[in-house]
């Protein structure tokens, strides 16, 4: 390790120059930090149940409903862990079970079983505090309609960020238009928009307008439903950007659900497959991708048009 | 004193045990005890059973109903409709109060002990004595942006306005103002959100710690609200958006007061300043006619 | 001197039919380059996702020793493996998966977790200073992996692992910065296309064949 020359010796100064403090560090760790959110056997059935039903759905049965009493099991012993800052995919077909999953994180069905551990929050599916107000602190979704959301279509795009200043007691007019305008500029919106009724705005704007509000009172959770379904390919392109750089931005532990596998890779630092309400695989994204275990993930990432 | 009738010997003149000044006993007393409660929680739609009226609903059924449940035979009853005690409906209910109750009548707004008023707050001021009765079509302040009434009283529960802050938010990014010219929301000791009935943003600007009690009845929706003497009422607007009063063009053709409220004449029931094309006048006619005695 | 990484026993099929590793030990220690070399298809590329977690061994132990503790990859949970992978072990082994629109000096910003204008200068380094404003998108193939390959070696990592950074991009500005790395105390593994240059500057190689290693240099 001994430099041979003036020339490698500047290198080396400049290597130490740029390397990180000495010292222990959160990145010198080895392990990651404790998660900001903690999932832990996620359950939901829709009717009445049987002792069979879990037996009788899933791989095994190639089915979600249960053949004994018609009990579809969407969601069964779903469990993971999401870090600040990090980026957890959610792979699946349509009927996977990843909408009825994206719900109950989204606290808008009740679990059957299980717990999800926000940090600071406690158990939010045992929690004291009314839903709503979790809701909105918490945990917010992007929705792939803007209306489900719970953005007002009738009122300016502006308005529609400001809520979330005025939710938490801004009486200043100027400054909630200052903020809201600068976050939505910063979504990429043009100014000469920000006025204009959200019904005006296509698909992939709107989504934009919903990041801007998330951007306002950082969530703990942030949930993306399927953000680019639906979308032109340009404009998917720069919703993904976007996505980058508010998920850089928040720190929130974020749940991304998509069944376009590019977009999972290119988002997520992890990767759920579920099938019939079960977790498959779970893994990295080179792993499931270019490795993948299961033969459903097998055939998913072998029905990819490249 | 003793003169005086008393409304037990009123009505044991009548033979009645009950009865007094139109309602019965059980509806007065409903309405007393839903003021009380509207007195203890300043601001906030207390229900009540609304009776029937010889009044058309939302003409004031729920104004008649409080002034009736708290008229005595030693009360002075004055009845406004924006300001003018000569209107039809005004004269007519003012009849009616005075003969079922014995009381006396009066245009003269110190001379008063009851004001019952649609849309405008008398500008003579008034005493601690006194009480102050609005006629409220709409008590909901949340009604333009919270369609359902079990969801508005759940944002009133928890004190969440934020529907009406975003509201007024869109208005002012979108037109500069806000579009509500009367009824304009306010909330009472910074709290509670409460329509305080069409009257002009000049009278809600004056709304706020009154030396008496204002009682708001609402009879087609069935509830009351009160503000006690002396709360803070304040409208519901941005800290650096201040509400404005409306502004005339002209002085008061009558009385030439440059500060009064004032509306052009030639349209009865408006209450913006742009309706007709007349002289300016006020709109307070006691006030103005006192004015004119006593300049 | 104690290794940052060490294999013991790795082992790796695809099918019944296909054992592509068979029992592979290596330690790469600071400071150092190791190089692997052999045919097209003797599993170069399948080793070395082995080694930085990018493919979960079927048997074996991947153990990284750092001051702050030590895990093994081949049984850690995905959480901690994208942990390690972005603050301890970075590799090179194709595009960025990045969004299309993004340009490469941004990219490779975020990737690597340091500054664009930093991003700018290590593409620069790497003589391909004109593809820093360009969408990704509209690269070919082999710019794309010049980006990827300049945000592996931007990172701060201890171990840094190349799979064909030779047909990446210029190869003696890619062993000019690898001794930048290695002065810098970092253990680097490549699997050059072209392996004579790199044997050259190498501490150890080896060759990849029938599933196992043979030193060559030491």
């Amino acid at each position: 390790m001994n430099p041979t020359s003036t020339a490698q010796a500047a290198a080396a100064q400049s290597a130490a120059a740029h390397a990180p403090a000495a010292g222990p560090t959160a990145a010198a760790q080895v392990l990651p930090p404790p998660p900001l959110l903690s999932a832990r056997g996620l359950s939901r059935r829709f009717g009445p149940g049987c002792d069979l039903c879990i037996e009788l759905t899933g791989d095994a049965g190639a089915t979600s409903r249960c053949p004994a009493c018609g009990t579809v099991v969407a969601v069964h012993d779903v469990s993971f862990d999401v870090g600040a800052g990090e980026v957890l995919g959610i792979v699946g077909e349509s009927g996977s079970g990843k909408t009825t999953l994206l719900s109950l994180l989204h606290l808008d069905t009740p679990a059957d079983a299980g717990s999800m551990v926000v940090d600071g929050y406690g158990d939010l599916l045992r929690s004291r505090t009314s839903d709503a107000e979790l809701r909105r602190s918490a945990v917010v979704m992007v929705h792939q309609n803007s209306l489900a959301a719970g953005l007002a279509p009738r009122l300016a795009a502006e308005s529609n960020v400001a809520e979330r200043l005025l939710r938490t007691g801004c009486r200043s007019f100027a400054e909630a238009r200052a903020r809201s305008q600068d976050l939505l500029a910063e979504l990429g919106i043009h100014p000469s928009r920000h006025t204009d009724p959200l019904e005006t705005f296509s698909g992939g704007m709107a989504q934009r307008v919903q990041l801007a509000r998330a951007l306002v009172n950082p969530p703990r959770v942030l949930l993306l439903d399927e953000p680019t379904t639906g979308l032109d390919p340009s404009v998917q392109a720069d919703l993904l950007e976007s996505v980058q750089r508010v998920t850089d931005r928040l720190g929130s532990a974020t749940v991304v659900v998509s069944h376009d596998l590019e977009v999972i890779r290119i988002l997520a630092d992890r990767v759920l497959v579920i099938h019939f309400g079960r977790v498959v695989e779970d893994g990295i994204p080179e792993q499931v991708f270019d490795d993948p275990q299961h033969p459903y993930t097998q055939l998913l990432v072998a029905s990819r048009l490249r | 004193m003793s003169d005086a009738p008393t409304v037990a010997s009123l009505a044991a003149e009548h033979g009645q045990s009950e009865a007094y000044a139109y309602l019965d006993e059980r509806t007065k007393r409903n309405v007393r005890r839903a003021l009380l409660k509207a007195l203890a929680i300043p601001g906030w739609q207390i229900p009540f059973d609304s009776r029937e009226m010889p009044v058309a609903r939302g003409w004031g059924s729920g104004g008649l109903q409080v002034t009736l449940s708290l008229v005595g035979p030693t009360d002075t009853v004055k009845v406004i409709d924006q300001g003018d005690d000569s209107s039809a409906n005004a004269s007519s209910m003012r009849s009616l109060i005075s003969r079922t109750s014995g009381c006396a009548e009066t245009t003269v707004t110190e001379e008063a002990t009851i004001i019952q008023s649609r849309h405008r707050i008398p500008e003579i001021p008034l005493r601690g004595d006194q009480v102050l009765v609005l006629q409220v079509p709409h008590p909901e302040p949340l009604r333009r942006v919270v369609t359902n009434d079990a969801v508005a009283l759940e944002h009133h529960a928890e004190r969440d306005y934020t529907p009406a802050w975003l509201d007024l938010y869109d208005d002012e990014a979108r037109h500069g103002a806000p579009r509500t010219g009367a009824d304009y929301p306010v909330l009472v000791e910074g709290t509670t959100l409460m329509s305080p009935s069409p009257i002009p943003r000049y009278d809600v600007l004056r709304l706020g710690n009154r030396p008496h009690a204002t009682l708001l009845g609402a009879g087609r929706r069935a509830r009351v609200a009160a503000l006690p003497p002396f709360t803070s009422v304040e409208p519901l607007v941005f800290d650096d958006r201040p509400l404005l009063a409306e502004s005339a063009a002209e002085p008061c053709i009558r009385c030439g007061s440059i500060d009064s409220y004032r509306v052009q004449s030639g349209g009865r029931y408006q209450l913006a300043a742009e309706a007709g094309n007349g002289p300016w006048c006020c709109s307070d006619v006691d006030a103005c006619r006192t004015r004119r005695n006593d300049p | 001197m104690t290794a940052v990484l060490t294999a013991t026993g790795v082992e790796k099929s695809f099918g019944p039919e296909r054992t592509v590793l068979d029992g592979i030990d290596i330690a790469l220690l600071p400071g150092q380059l190791t190089v692997v070399h052999g045919a097209r298809d003797a599993g170069r590329s399948t080793l070395l996702r082995c080694l930085t977690g990018g493919y979960r061994p079927d048997a074996g132990h991947v153990v990284l020793e750092r001051a702050a503790g030590s895990v093994d990859l081949a049984a850690a949970d995905p959480r901690t493996l994208a942990w390690v992978r972005k603050h301890h072990i970075r590799d090179f082994a194709g595009p960025l998966a990045a969004p299309p629109s993004q340009d490469a000096a941004s990219a490779a910003a975020r990737s690597a977790a340091l500054e664009r204008e930093t991003a700018v200068a290590g593409l620069r380094r790497l003589g391909v200073a004109e593809l820093a404003e360009v969408p990704l998108g509209r690269l070919r193939r082999t710019a794309r992996r010049a980006v990827a390959l300049t945000a592996a070696l931007l990172s701060q990592a201890a171990v840094v692992v190349l799979d064909e950074p030779d047909t990446a991009a210029d190869p003696e500005r890619v062993l000019d910065w690898i001794s930048e790395l290695r002065a810098g105390g970092t253990a680097v593994l490549a699997a050059p296309s072209d392996a004579h240059p790199f044997i050259a500057r190498a501490s150890a190689s080896a060759i990849l064949t029938e599933g196992k290693i043979q030193w060559t240099t030491q």
